[in-house]
């Protein structure tokens, strides 16, 4: 059994980041690049998306030469529905502040 | 060597340390190094990833597993029957035999509450576990070990017990309360020595080596010896209470 205890900001960054582009599969660095997190804070996140099915993994099947294959990223099915509910609930958070902003601006 | 290796070398080693479910991260991780080219950034991700290698999530640790749940639950079932069950006990201490708590010449007893508390935490855990755990054997089994205890405790209490209220006429007239309290300690101490003692015994009945785990056997038979000699002394101290016939005993 899980709870259902809402994900970090960290893990929502990386969500989104991965929702981009959901048919893309990504690799780690990649990652850390785009949401400006460190590799000991990224890994551990994808791990735990793993873990719970959010995210799917695959090694590269086309090397280049001279390198090792990189492990690749992209979100399942039920990790793409999170992370556009996720992506819901921040817009309408956005928005309700606004809505609560307005009177303010109008009072002054 | 080549400086530029030190930061996979420090992975490597790191990654010696990963868990086996754990082993395609640490490939990963290796593999995504050596993409990096420029020093710093090797060192950077290196650094992180050795960190994350050292102390990888724990499966299912991101949302409570299973087994964590299982124990917190039952950890909380049994501190708050052995609360329920002490808070039985204090009550007896505190309105049958204390004037001097009831009167506020003394502290109300917190710490006897408290350690009692843990002593009955410790020995109801394993019962509510297999109680939750749906084990009808585990939790017999508990049950069977704990209600010996507890009838062992009872015969070596029972004839302290009647000495101090057949040898006590303020106790039989009623004009001073029979102490629950002191009892309830007496009792608790024997029924502590046959559970601690009970794995011994059934290793040695069952022809198994008892040096198997010495640190364990060694923390029992400390914590054996420290209940014993503490049972003993407390006999000793009480007994001229038991016998009657002393003025003035406590």
């Amino acid at each position: 059994m899980q709870r259902n205890r809402p994900p970090s900001e960290q893990t929502m960054t990386v969500l989104l980041a991965l929702a981009d582009n959901p048919t893309e599969w990504r690799h780690g660095y990649d990652l850390c690049q785009q949401t400006g997190l460190k590799a000991g804070s990224m890994y551990p996140i994808l791990i735990r998306l793993a873990d719970r099915g959010l995210l799917e993994t695959m090694w590269e099947s086309e090397i280049p030469a001279g390198r090792p294959p990189r492990h690749l990223y992209r979100l399942t099915e039920a990790g793409l529905a999170l992370a556009n509910e996720l992506s819901e609930k921040k817009a309408l958070a956005a928005k309700a502040k606004r809505v609560r902003l307005r009177p303010r601006l109008q009072g002054t | 060597m080549n400086t530029n290796d030190l930061p996979q070398r420090l992975l490597d080693a790191a990654i010696r340390w990963m868990p086996a479910e754990r082993s395609e991260w640490g490939a990963a991780m290796l593999a995504e190094l050596a993409q990096l080219q420029h020093p710093t950034t090797r060192w950077q991700f290196a650094w992180g990833c050795a960190r994350v290698a050292l102390f990888p999530p724990r499966r299912g640790g991101f949302f409570m597993n299973d087994r964590m749940k299982h124990w917190r639950i039952t950890i909380g079932i049994a501190t708050l029957f052995s609360l329920l069950l002490n808070g039985v006990f204090m009550f007896l201490a505190l309105f049958s035999d204390n004037p001097e708590v009831q009167s506020g010449k003394a502290p109300i007893p917190f710490l006897d509450f408290f350690r009692n508390w843990l002593i009955l935490t410790f020995i109801f855990t394993p019962i509510v576990s297999g109680l939750r755990a749906g084990k009808p054997m585990l939790m017999k089994h508990w049950l069977t070990t704990f209600g010996a205890a507890a009838l062992f405790g009872l015969l070596l209490t029972a004839p302290f017990a009647f000495m101090e209220y057949w040898n006590n006429p303020v106790i039989r007239s009623g004009e001073f309360s029979f102490p629950f309290t002191l009892f309830y300690a007496l009792w608790l101490m024997p029924t502590l020595i046959f559970l601690a003692a009970t794995p011994i015994v059934r290793r040695l009945r069952a022809g198994e080596s008892i040096l198997a785990h010495p640190i364990a056997l060694l923390l029992r038979v400390g914590f054996l010896a420290f209940v014993i000699i503490g049972w003993v002394n407390f006999l000793r101290d009480q007994m001229p209470c038991f016998l009657g016939g002393v003025p003035d005993c406590d």
